[in-house]
């Protein structure tokens, strides 16, 4: 039993929880910069870097305010080490190094992509074997876990990940960044009614999506050419339905075959109400995370950590930050 | 009374500690691009040396910049974290000046694409502001200066570099400073802008 004090910074939010024994979670507070890059159409690392040290203590001080606890009621410190962007990783973990050796207490880098699998164990319980299905704008990947923290990647995308096939049709559609959330709203309100190739629906557990997002954009020019306006609404749900099929396929089809208990949804395209409709139908249980900790959160980093914690997975002072960590090497067991 | 001083903006990472006004200890090291890794580990090695605790340090003195980008924030966010959880002041100096120390200086830092930060100063007083300039217009500085000596990164304008004691000229520097009042307030000096055309999509 434990409290863990976590801090994610990977992208565009700043962010501190603390989850005292795996499940009570006294505070998540996050610092969203989303207005400040949408300016841009997408985040500006230097940007992010920027605003983090900006809010960092007021942040850290905010969450301990809410959790209603000392520093020193804390038993590790845990950050995310990465996968994520170099400068916006710094900046959590010099905080977390700090706190480290200002209460020796032990730290815990924590791997992004562990936090969103394992934000599905704050209000859940997991049920081990089980199928991750990692979907994000970085990843998308199908991650088997025989045990607790154990990761076996057995499927991963050729090209695009899902959320950056979403974000680049947003962009294509003229539609405010972030894309994906809109073109789920949008695809509700349409038909499936244009033809787009549907990706890579082989035996295999990997995934393609630049075809996909291709084909949306080459339909998009013939309208443009022709001077005519593609149906928007209609386009976003054809290409919504296309893609969450292939991935609840996908998805179901290794389950199956790697006889789980249970799919896990995680990463920030876990939001999508297409692909939590579209996952509902299979025959294997999937847990999906609340809808607030879909995306980027310390709640999440808190979660995993406290897994860690219990296994006594701790890290050096000298940890480094990076852009990609290999999730298999993080595996316990 | 207890001062840490850091400096993890540009080139080196250097660490001191600081009793009454004497120093204890201190850490450099150039050229390692290691601060980010390296900054929490030698700050502890030092504070455990001396047998005190982190949190009972009185003061932390840091550079904010101008500098490299990721440099820059290292220190200040271990002195804005600190200071949000232990009753420690925090003073700052520029980076330009911490090599300036209380010389004549004209110093000089990398900004990268062939330019650098540069400031004049005397007895730690800036006679100009911070600039971001070409090499060509940091030399030409001299003529303006003529007994004033180019101190920090100044190989790049093909002047032989010192070697600077930075924690002994921070200290000193930070007598004159006062501590700051809105910690969390507190942002690296920058002096470039950021490309908005560098957006990772
Ligand atoms: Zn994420």
């Amino acid at each position: 039993m434990a409290t863990i004090l976590a801090i994610e910074s990977s992208c565009d939010e700043m962010s501190v929880a603390i989850l005292k024994d795996e499940k009570e979670l006294l505070a998540n507070v996050v610092a969203s910069q989303i207005d400040i890059h949408k300016q841009y159409g997408g985040v500006v690392p230097e940007i992010a870097s920027r605003k983090h040290v900006e809010c960092v203590s007021t942040v850290l001080k905010e969450a301990l305010r809410t959790a209603n606890i000392t520093i020193d009621d804390v038993d590790a410190i845990a950050v995310t080490k990465g996968p994520g962007l170099v400068g916006s990783l710094h900046v959590g973990m010099q905080e977390a190094k700090t706190l480290a050796i200002a209460t020796n207490k032990p730290l815990i880098g924590v791997h992004h992509i562990a936090g969103h699998i394992y934000a599905n164990a704050i209000e859940n319980t997991i049920h081990y074997p089980c199928l991750a299905l990692v979907v994000s704008g970085g990843h998308t990947e199908l991650v088997y876990m025989k045990s607790e923290f154990n990761f076996e990647v057995v499927g991963t995308t050729y090209d695009d990940a899902i959320g950056e096939a979403y974000d680049k049709v947003g962009r294509v559609l003229h539609l405010p960044y972030p894309g994906g959330p809109e073109i789920d709203r949008m695809a509700h309100l349409g038909e499936h009614t244009y033809d787009l190739p549907v990706p890579l629906l082989d035996d295999s557990y990997n995934f393609s999506f630049s075809g996909l997002k291709s084909a949306v954009i080459n339909l998009n020019h013939k309208f443009e050419q022709r001077g005519e306006e593609v149906r928007k609404n209609d386009l976003a749900c054809t290409f919504q339905d296309v893609a969450v099929e292939v991935l609840s396929t996908k998805a179901i089809k290794a389950a199956v075959d790697l006889n789980v208990k249970e799919i896990i949804v995680a990463g920030g395209v876990s939001a999508n109400k297409g692909l939590r409709e579209k996952m509902a139908k299979s025959p294997v249980p999937v847990i999906f995370p609340p809808m607030k900790y879909c995306t980027d959160n310390a709640a999440m980093i808190a979660s995993a950590a406290s897994v860690m914690y219990r296994h006594e997975k701790f890290s050096e002072l000298d940890i480094s930050v990076k852009p990609h960590y290999d999730l298999e090497e993080e595996s316990v067991g | 009374m207890i001062s840490v001083v850091m400096d993890t903006s540009n080139q080196y990472l250097s660490v001191g500690l600081f009793k009454d006004g004497k120093m204890l200890d201190a850490y450099q090291k150039i050229g390692t691009k290691r601060q980010s890794e390296d900054a929490i580990p030698v700050l502890h090695s030092l504070i455990e040396r001396h047998d005190l605790s982190l949190r009972s340090v009185d003061e932390m003195i840091i550079t904010k910049g101008p500098g490299s980008y990721t440099g820059v924030r290292v220190a200040m966010t271990i002195a804005k974290t600190l200071a949000a959880i232990a009753p420690v002041k925090i003073k700052t100096v520029s980076s330009l000046a911490a090599y300036a120390g209380n010389k004549k200086a004209i110093s000089i830092i990398d900004a990268r694409s062939k330019k650098v930060f540069a400031c004049v100063y005397d007895q730690g007083k800036p006679l100009m502001e911070e600039m971001m300039c070409t090499y060509e217009e940091a030399l030409a500085l001299k003529q303006q200066y003529p007994d004033f000596s180019f101190v920090g990164q100044t190989s790049l304008l093909g002047v032989d570099p010192e070697e600077a004691d930075l924690c002994n000229n921070i200290y000193q520097l930070s007598l004159n400073v006062e501590a700051e009042e809105y910690v969390d307030a507190l942002t690296p000096t920058y002096i470039k802008n950021v490309e908005a055309k560098k957006a990772c999509i």
